[in-house]
């Protein structure tokens, strides 16, 4: 029997598909088999950032109403074997799936795969409680904006009403030169607000936003390290203990050759 | 032959039942002769509620000498709600004593808050004040524990005090006739004494809330970055019109 992540924010633009995407993908590397669903019904986007999209036949509102079984609606990625898309349908609405049909797709799914991960659109309206209907555990994503983390606040008190229990938390887009020259929250302060377990902190990486354009995973690439940030996510998510990454400032030559001539000075 | 005061029994004490077409002085008689002729038999009992018609605070508190008078406790002379819980842990506070007359102010906290937006919102209230401004000025209320973080979103209301075990995140909001302790942050909105009482005071380990109103009163603490975030309490309580906020030693 599988186990059900759903991953969510309350607020949009947070890195909530991308963060699924590559949950999933890293998790299918160290060899577990991963279903991803795609629960944002109508404004569909995990199947573009796994580059799926022309393979897509049926979707999540065929299978709860029907139209055909799980198994024929599931997109297995060629990049990694053990890794599938359930994708959402883009044209209904949230209103077209109910949380008790959620709930029993997922169990049904949990018995074929390790982890059924399920990408959360964004807001705390029906799409959001499909979402959450079958999940066991929740990994919340923010990013160091306190608009970002005021929604999380609101997203954890509502996990709670709805006893999805001890979510943990995701940190996306951490500017490390930022938080050093105090223009940027650090990490320390959005636990201190949230009061959840920090599962990942995720450095703000060009690579993700060209891997995501060109649907592939950033995990795919070893030598990223925003794709290594959420390689140890995985592994944290399986049980592994992995210590959190250093970010340290990379400097350019000339920053370099700048600090050298201060020293002189 | 029935009179024109009923008392009805309830797990947690009686309500009276008084009847709207009869006078108040009259009434007041009946309540009198009716406690000495039953003497020892109501005794030490609890009074929760008054239904049937609506007393002004004058008349409630001469309703109340009689009643005490007579050797029984009056917890609340507001309507008693059936549908109501009330039930909740509570455990009894020192009455606060506060014999003041009810004649609202329009007073504003700072000078910077001269908006015209918050200006209607206290006048308002300075309405409904002077409606329910009664029983926790003469009354004992109840206290409510919050357990856990109040996060964005939650809110809590209350007719009595509230003491949360934990932090208020902004975005949350309390609403209390009563006083408010937060053994923890205070970073979200909350109103004490939000029935009209101005002796209601605000205390927390970390006292920085978006918003805060007493009574009538409302201010926003100063912008000030740094996080002077010393383990001292510190309390927020009215005084000559604003609310001012001090070391709680």
């Amino acid at each position: 029997m599988g186990e059900a992540i759903v991953i969510t924010s309350g607020k949009g633009g947070v890195g909530k598909t991308t963060t699924t995407a590559n949950i999933g993908a890293a998790l299918a590397l160290e060899g577990k088999k991963v279903c991803v669903i795609d629960a944002d019904i109508g404004l569909r986007n995990l199947d573009i950032v796994l580059g799926l999209e022309n393979r897509i036949v049926y979707d999540i509102v065929d299978v709860v109403t029907g139209v055909c079984r799980a198994k024929q609606a599931l997109i297995k990625d060629k990049r990694f074997e053990n890794l599938c898309l359930l994708p959402a349908a883009q044209t209904k609405d949230k209103n077209a799936v109910n949380p008790v049909q959620m709930k029993e797709l997922i169990d049904d799914l949990k018995k074929t795969f390790d982890f059924v991960i399920v990408d959360c659109p964004a807001g705390i309206e029906q799409g959001f409680k499909n979402a959450i209907a079958g999940a066991d555990r929740a990994i919340v994503v923010t990013t160091p904006e306190v608009s970002a983390v005021r929604d999380a606040d609101r997203i954890i008190g509502l996990l709670e009403a709805a006893e999805v229990h001890d979510p943990r938390l995701i940190v996306n887009r951490l500017r490390v030169d930022m938080v050093k020259r105090g223009e940027m929250m650090n990490v320390e302060d959005i636990e201190d607000i949230l009061a959840i377990d920090l599962i990942g902190v995720v450095p703000d990486d060009e690579e993700v936003v060209m891997s995501t354009n060109r649907g592939e995973p950033a995990v795919c690439k070893d030598n990223s390290i925003s794709g290594t940030a959420f390689r140890n996510i995985a592994k944290r998510i399986i049980g592994d203990e992995v210590p959190f990454l250093q970010f340290d400032v990379q400097e350019n030559f000339f920053e370099k050759l700048k600090r050298a001539f201060s020293f002189g000075k | 032959m029935k009179g024109p005061v009923e008392f009805k029994g309830k797990l947690n004490g009686l309500f009276m039942v008084v009847d709207e077409n009869v006078e108040f002085d009259k009434v007041l008689i009946y309540l009198k002769q009716l406690l000495v002729k039953k003497g020892d038999f109501y005794k030490g009992t609890r009074i929760i509620g008054l239904n049937g018609v609506k007393y002004s605070y004058k008349q409630k508190s001469a309703v109340e000498d009689v009643i005490v008078e007579a050797g029984l406790y009056v917890e609340s002379l507001e309507p008693y709600d059936d549908q109501k819980k009330r039930q909740k842990p509570s455990i009894v506070v020192n009455e606060i004593a506060a014999e003041k007359e009810d004649t609202p102010k329009v007073e504003m906290p700072e000078a910077e808050e001269k908006d015209p937006d918050i200006q209607v919102e206290s006048s308002d209230q300075n309405q409904n004040a002077s409606d329910v401004n009664t029983h926790v000025h003469s009354m004992r209320c109840d206290t409510k524990f919050v357990y856990g973080t109040l996060r964005s979103g939650s809110s809590v209301e209350f007719p009595g005090n509230v003491i949360v075990i934990g932090d208020v995140n902004p975005g949350a909001e309390i609403i209390a006739e009563g006083n408010i302790v937060v053994m923890g942050k205070l970073l979200g909105f909350v109103h004490a004494g939000s029935a009209g009482n101005d002796e209601a005071v605000v205390i927390a380990n970390i006292l920085k809330p978006t918003q805060i109103r007493i009574s009538k009163f409302i201010s926003v603490p100063p912008n000030d970055d740094e996080a002077t975030y010393n383990m001292i309490p510190e309390k927020a309580y009215v005084s000559d019109g604003l609310i001012k906020i001090e070391k709680c030693h």
